[in-house]
């Protein structure tokens, strides 16, 4: 069980990328960053499920670029590259 | 009461904007500043906020800016773009919101005067002084005073031909006439929100196309550990808990807009500013300012009768507009009304035919007696 989390400094950026996602079916959620990943304090994000996740980076990285994708497992936040 | 001063802010509001307040109030928390479902329903709120603004003047949604006011949006873009004798043009039209600022900023102002209503002359003025090393243009789209539709679209081009940053002041045209960020290219547009957009006072977006100095400073939810403001947008503008049930009634205020369609208010409201054209100038002793390219507001004067106490009076017999220098006193320098200041009829999406006929009537039944007699009765 894992699921994937793209970071943005900002809420609006964060919504801006789940709209697109909503638009191409690819179903996201915003959250707020946890601690651990906000290296500058408080920041956003969308969960994806990692089927969902490739395809979410191509078109986040087209319509509203993120930060950083990281992957949460059992053992907690890794970068994920992609 | 019949109310005229719509240039000041519209009333009344559509009934789906005071619902969307009241709603706000009792359902949205801060936004970004919680995962509570009532926080997140805020930032959703303001979210779609600026998507829908952003559609309907062109431009991408972080870009627009909250702000409380024209006034606090002019602030920003003009403190970003001018500082200590930065040479900037205006035009002749320019509200104290353009004026006090510059003034503030130390900025050498030039002023493309023109003539009232002669977009020709105003649009020769522009080209002689935007010269190289102008540091920016902020410019009017309609006269807060006048009506006067500036010819915004050739003052752009004058300046994205010479690389000259230009600053709209839509507060007049937002709502009533098509605006639009790309098409003007537009280094920022500042406009009210609780005038032609309907929403409530103390409400205001600023369209930014051009890197923005802060005149505020404070949190914003987002890179809470570094000590500067963050160096992207909305954030770095909009420090301190945003206006929640505010921004909530103008979006609900733009999508009643939408609903009706800009261009058939906008046709409604110049056709009763023409038709009071019409009914004023049969007046004796009523001297009109009217012309091409005019808005749905109109500023007149009476021979020999002083403007504010004329306003008292019809103020009396429930006719609001507005009278005196409508804090533009260089518009009225422009226009040769500064000692006299005017009297303005700004029409709203809610006003009617009959509103500028009741006008007219009580305008001349006061004008039948001596301004002394109306002043004292008024006393009595």
């Amino acid at each position: 069980m894992s699921m994937y989390f793209f970071t943005y400094r900002g809420a609006t950026e964060a919504r801006k990328g789940a709209a697109a996602l909503r638009n191409s079916g690819v179903p996201a959620r915003i959250d707020r960053s946890p601690v651990q990943l906000s290296r500058s304090g408080c920041g956003y994000g969308l969960w994806i499920v990692p089927q969902k996740a490739e395809r979410a980076a191509e078109i986040l990285r087209r319509e509203a670029p993120y930060e950083r994708s990281y992957r949460m497992d059992r053992g907690g936040f890794r970068e994920a590259p992609l | 009461m019949i109310y005229l001063d719509n240039g000041a802010t519209t009333l009344p509001k559509p009934r789906s904007v005071a619902d969307a307040v009241a709603w706000s109030i009792g359902h949205l928390a801060s936004p970004g500043r919680g995962s509570s479902r009532a926080s997140e329903e805020a930032d959703d709120m303001l979210y779609e906020l600026r998507i829908t603004a952003g559609e309907m003047f062109s431009c991408p949604p972080q870009q627009v800016i909250l702000t409380t006011s024209a006034t606090h949006g002019l602030n920003i873009a003009i403190k970003s773009l001018a500082g200590p004798g930065d040479r900037v043009v205006i035009s002749g039209m320019e509200h104290n919101a353009v004026v006090r600022p510059l003034f503030a900023a130390g900025a050498d102002v030039q002023v493309a005067r023109g003539r009232l209503f002669d977009s020709n002359k105003l649009l020769e003025d522009f080209d002689r002084l935007l010269t190289p090393g102008t540091s920016a243009c902020v410019v009017t789209h309609v006269s807060n005073v006048f009506g006067w539709i500036l010819p915004v679209e050739e003052i752009a081009a004058l300046c994205s031909t010479r690389g000259i940053p230009l600053v709209v002041d839509a507060s007049q045209s937002a709502g009533s006439l098509e605006v639009n960020m790309e098409a003007l290219g537009a280094a920022f547009i500042a406009m009210p929100g609780h005038k032609g957009l309907l929403g409530p006072q103390g409400t205001g977006l600023l369209l930014c196309g051009h890197p923005v100095k802060t005149i505020l400073e404070g949190g914003t939810g987002s890179l809470s550990r570094q000590p500067e403001m963050p160096d992207f947008l909305p954030d770095r503008l909009e420090s301190g808990t945003q206006n929640v049930p505010g921004a909530a009634g103008l979006l609900a205020g733009i999508r009643y807009l939408r609903r009706v369609g800009i261009r058939t208010a906008s046709e409604r409201e110049t056709e009763l500013r023409r038709e009071l054209v019409r009914q004023l100038r049969r007046i004796p002793g009523v001297e009109v300012f009217y012309g091409e390219n005019q808005a749905g507001t109109v500023s007149f004067r009476v021979r020999n009768r002083d403007c504010v106490l004329l306003a008292s009076r019809l103020a009396e017999q429930g006719i609001a507009l507005r009278a005196g220098l409508h804090c533009a006193p260089l518009a009225h320098e422009t226009a040769g009304t500064l000692e006299t200041g005017t009297l303005r009829v700004s029409y709203g999406p809610f006003n009617t035919r009959q509103d500028g006929k009741e006008l007219c009537r009580r305008l001349e039944k006061i004008l039948e007696r001596p301004e002394i007699e109306e002043t004292l009765a008024d006393h009595r």
